[in-house]
């Protein structure tokens, strides 16, 4: 029987090896894409001549460097910055947009409070545990010290933050109707996993030493013994299970965006495309364009089109432009 | 033309994944909202030739003549795109479907049709993305959001990659950037491997490959129609202007859109161009040269794929080298300045005449006329590229005092400016016309803060959307923009709006008399060119009595 | 790969991130068998079921709290006999330094308790239990 428990010493160390094989290849796997266009979006001022006024938020959103494009994927990453732009259409009332900020407001609680349900955790897996993880525990439970044990808000509010973010897809028939399976099986771990901890700690307890133990025993390579095993809760193991699974999932869903978005080259690359020329991998040196150098071959077919240069040209319109030089290259209105 | 109803309704269903799924076909298409293809004569002549264009299709037949092997042809170029554009791959991975793009675009606001939301639009491709390409997709089919493709498939890829301005307003709001106007242009680039081109962007494309501009303008043609301008400008100012063409050893290129040659209301933005270059030749010294070759600025490559956008503009840095110029000012429009803000210097080598070279050594206005000493373009600008905006150009002379500026010749006009929507979020310029329309005139307004600036509302036809056979689409995709318009009419009394951009100067007129808006459409250089001052020709302020368009600036008294 | 400085940086800041466990603690993480370790307790029956109380002893503690102090009740009764409602009650059987406080150490856990409570380790019971 204990022997069997083993299972469960083995699924975190398969899951992370999904997890850190599957990002690292979809990274690379996106990094050997060629970039071939400088395309920022910019949304914000240019960097222009110096008389023209342009706000720090301005040199964020329109970034003149490569600091400042890194300064706005900070922007982007941690705070959200697009998102907090988002603005309501309301065709019923004349074409108003009104600013609705509340995806915004819910993505972020959600977001942050997974953070820092993460870093809780690492009381699990630290021993001696870190100063900084207990005082962020205690300034978790300030608001809920009432209860015993105290009341953690990022459970709560990340508990929160998946029922809007949920109740959208499912209860808005815009968002529902863009919603893919994948997008409510991603939720769905995610609420197995929270409501399960949030059950975990007020309601069906666990012999936490074992927890813990199991935990510093998968953290440090040290098999636990059968005890161990044997005496974790099963409401922990359920817990622990969508653990696994969800991190082994991850590098296949679209959760992936957390590495994806600083691959975006609408975001990620400054707006400075008349100060530094862009080389294309792909066509470097383009003297001539492609259609007139190479073609483009489908299907062994070389479609190649007649180069329109100077010569060609005046060669075409020669008349015309003889006329245009006899009057040396002035015009001037017709007398009448 | 379509006809366009009266009343345009908006009924909008939601269906679930599995329904959208199945793909729109042209059994589905909506007359006004589907594009013709372009024929063997746009698409496989000598200057632009596409894959197997040498086909009449027609959207509404069943058969659409895709060459045998399409599907392996699709494939091969799906896995060519991952693998040659990184934003393609990546936004094909990591939309998380959040929804906030949705109401961003104003096709989904105009028309409701819940595959015009950016991220359906997307999903269209991602879904046969995930078939082909991810083990997921393949493994569980449409429980996953994959579907194999099929020519239905292609058909609803044509339909709605078909209605997007590629304006980027989604890619604004998008908390991970995913840029719908990539995905477009590139499956667009996918889907003309097979020879299926839309009608209206290949004929400009086409055109400009062989003459040099999207209206297929002769040099003559050209020449013509600015002497015709300077006709014009003699009765209105009454002094004898003159420019230049093609004239080798010009300090300066100018390239505007072709448009501006003779479309209204783009004719009075180009005689402000002319205006303003006779003063600035006349007081510094400075030459301006037009140029018959490179006598585009717009780029409808630039909608169409890559190697299109190449062949249009490889022409311009060509020119300014053979003509031995310092720097190139481009004139006022919308994608082109996409283009040229962010494609021609990596699509192109640069211009390696002696003069570029050493005018960007230390690239100050100085080195041309002592009197512009002080204008100093590398305060943004190198020699890596050389383009600046007129606006930005007309913007500096203004800051240093170097033109004359009479703001009350532009009294009977209460102005609002709209964003272009490449100028606004492909480029960045946003105070400059501003800072030159708070200077020429003494009314502008903004409409509200969400329609304008980098939030800017598309005007429903750049991006090959300024078709005909697209009225209905293009009437309801402006529907936001003509909403905030309609408000500053009425708050204040606005009677034109201003607008940088060849595209918005021709769908505006159509759109406000949809939509009943009594306000007239303009470019910034009108209003600088009604306010400039020709000093330097003898001209004092209250000589002037006509505006641009002919109408007394003065009511007679 | 294109870009390989900042993709390598990328990878390693990520896979730095994600051992955060170790180097929070310098790399000094201690596999403890916490039971072996613990003083054994000395008497035969605790209030309730052993593995009850080591999964709940902290809803038993806060009963008695509102039991004693609200209602007054001082004495409660269980299947295994009738206790004094009282936290040194527990301290008859079970060691605090070597039993309750070695294994909150050990789950990184802070009672309240303290925060009114005296208890043997203690000279005098503090308001502020993150100064100990």
């Amino acid at each position: 029987m204990s022997g069997v428990l083993y299972i469960f010493y083995v699924l975190p160390y398969i899951a992370i090896a999904i997890f850190i094989a599957g990002v690292i290849y979809r990274i690379v796997n996106w990094a050997n894409s060629a970039v071939p266009l400088k395309i920022p979006t910019t949304a914000g001022q240019q960097p222009c001549f110096r008389f023209i006024r342009r706000t720090w938020i301005d040199k964020i959103d329109s970034p003149s460097n490569k600091f400042w494009a890194f300064v706005r994927m900070i922007f982007e990453v941690f705070l959200f910055r697009s998102l907090f732009r988002n603005t309501k259409y309301y065709v019923e009332k004349a074409g108003k947009n009104a600013d609705t900020r509340w995806l915004w407001v819910f993505a972020i609680l959600f977001h942050y409070s997974l953070l820092v349900i993460v870093i809780r955790h690492l009381r699990f897996f630290t021993n001696p545990t870190p100063k900084f993880v207990s005082l962020i525990e205690y300034l978790d439970g300030l608001v809920g010290v009432a209860i015993v044990p105290p009341l953690l808000m990022t459970g709560v509010l990340a508990l929160v933050g998946l029922a809007f973010l949920w109740g959208r897809r499912i209860f808005l028939a815009k968002e529902r109707c863009i919603s893919l399976p994948s997008d409510h099986l991603i939720l769905f771990f995610m609420a197995v996993i929270l409501v399960s901890g949030l059950l975990l700690r007020y309601v069906v307890k666990a012999d936490l030493s074992y927890v813990k133990m199991f935990a510093l025993s998968i953290i440090t390579f040290h098999p636990p013994s059968p005890e161990v095993l044997a005496n974790l809760h099963w409401l922990f193991l359920i817990h622990f299970t969508f653990v696994c699974i969800t991190i082994a999932y991850l590098p296949f869903s679209k959760v992936m965006h957390f590495a994806g978005v600083w691959f975006s080259p609408t975001r990620n690359m400054p707006n400075d495309n008349r100060m530094r020329r862009h080389v294309n991998p792909w066509d470097p040196n383009p003297e001539v364009p492609i259609l007139a150098r190479v073609g483009i071959t489908v299907d062994g077919h070389v479609f190649k089109c007649k180069k329109l240069d100077w010569d060609t040209y005046y060669e075409m319109y020669k008349d015309q432009l003889d006329e245009i030089a006899e009057n040396n290259y002035v015009l001037k209105p017709e007398e009448l | 033309m379509s006809e366009v109803p009266e009343k345009l309704e908006i009924k909008q269903k939601f269906p679930l994944w599995k329904k959208w799924l199945k793909p729109v076909t042209e059994k589905d298409y909506k007359p006004g909202f589907y594009s013709y293809m372009a024929l063997p004569k746009q698409v496989n002549s000598d200057f632009f030739k596409m894959p197997f264009g040498d086909v009449v299709r027609e959207p509404l037949e069943k058969d659409w003549k895709l060459p045998e092997n399409w599907k392996n042809i699709v494939l091969n170029e799906m896995k060519d795109t991952l693998e040659k554009n990184r934003a393609f791959k990546v936004f094909m991975d990591i939309c998380v479907r959040c929804g906030a793009c949705a109401d961003k675009c104003h096709y989904y606001i105009g028309t409701g049709d819940p595959k015009n939301m950016p991220v359906m639009r997307a999903e269209t491709v991602r879904s046969v993305y995930r078939y082909h390409f991810t083990p997921f997709g393949k493994i569980f089919g449409d429980w996953a959001g994959a579907r194999p493709l099929t020519e239905e498939v292609i058909k609803e890829w044509y339909y709605y990659m078909l209605q997007c301005s590629l304006c980027r307003r989604c890619s604004l709001f998008c908390p991970y950037g995913i840029d719908t106007a990539d995905i477009v242009w590139w499956t667009r680039r996918i889907l003309s491997r097979i020879g299926i081109n839309q009608r209206f962007m290949c004929i400009s494309i086409e055109a400009s490959a062989r003459t040099g501009n999207h209206l297929g303008l002769y040099a003559g043609g050209m020449a013509g129609a600015i002497q015709q301008g300077l006709e014009e400008l003699k009765d209105i100012t009454g002094f004898e202007l003159h420019t230049y063409i093609n004239k080798p050893g010009a300090d300066v290129l100018f390239v505007a859109p072709s448009a501006d040659y003779f479309a209204t209301p783009h004719w009075y933005v180009m005689l402000g161009y002319l205006l303003l270059f006779n003063e600035l030749e006349e007081r510094y010294g400075i030459t301006v040269t037009w140029s018959t070759y490179a006598s585009e600025g717009g780029n409808f490559g630039t909608f169409h794929s890559y190697e299109a956008a190449q062949l249009l503009n490889s022409k311009i840095y060509k020119e300014a080298e053979r003509l031995g110029v310092k720097f190139i000012i481009g004139g006022e429009c919308g994608h082109m300045w996409r283009d040229k803000h962010q494609f021609i210097n990596t699509m192109n080598n640069l211009p390696k005449n002696e003069e570029w070279r050493r005018f960007w050594e230390d690239p100050d206005l100085g080195q041309i006329s002592g009197g512009l000493k002080g204008i100093r373009l590398d305060e943004f600008i190198s020699g890596e590229h050389g383009w600046i905006h007129i606006l930005e150009f007309v913007a500096a002379l203004i800051e240093h005092k170097k033109i004359d500026i009479d703001k009350s010749r532009n009294d009977h006009w209460k102005a609002t400016y709209h964003d272009p929507c490449n100028v606004a979020r492909g480029m960045g310029m946003l105070e400059e016309p501003r800072y030159v329309l708070r200077n020429v005139m003494n009314h502008f307004y903004e409409m509200p803060e969400h329609t304008i600036r980098e939030k800017t509302y598309c005007c429903a036809a750049g991006g090959g959307m300024l078709a005909d056979e697209l009225m209905e689409l293009r009437m309801r995709g402006v529907m936001p923009r003509m909403m905030a318009l309609r408000y500053v009419v009425k708050k204040y009394g606005v009677n034109i709006m201003l607008t940088p951009c060849a595209i918005d100067k021709a769908q505006f007129p159509v759109a406000v008399e949809y939509w009943k808006i009594p306000v007239e459409i303009g470019g910034p250089m009108e209003m600088v060119g009604n306010a400039l001052v020709l000093t330097a020709l003898g001209e004092k302020p209250e000589d002037r009595k006509y505006d641009l368009r002919g109408t007394p600036i003065r009511e007679e008294e | 790969m294109y870009h390989k400085p900042y993709v390598i940086l990328g990878i390693v800041a990520f896979l730095i991130l994600l051992a955060m466990p170790y180097w929070v603690t310098a790399g000094n993480i201690k596999y403890e068998d916490i039971h072996k370790e613990l003083a054994q307790p000395k008497g035969v029956n605790c209030i309730k079921g052993v593995k009850w109380m080591s999964s709940y002893h902290m809803e038993l503690l806060n009963e008695w709290r509102e039991a004693a102090v609200r209602d007054g009740i001082r004495k409660y009764p269980t299947d295994n006999g009738v206790f004094n409602v009282s936290l040194t009650e527990c301290w008859k059987c079970h060691d605090y330094e070597n039993y309750c406080k070695k294994c909150h150490e050990f789950m990184e856990v802070r009672p309240v308790c303290w925060d009114c409570h005296y208890n043997p380790s203690m000279e005098m019971p503090t308001v502020n239990y993150l100064n100990k």
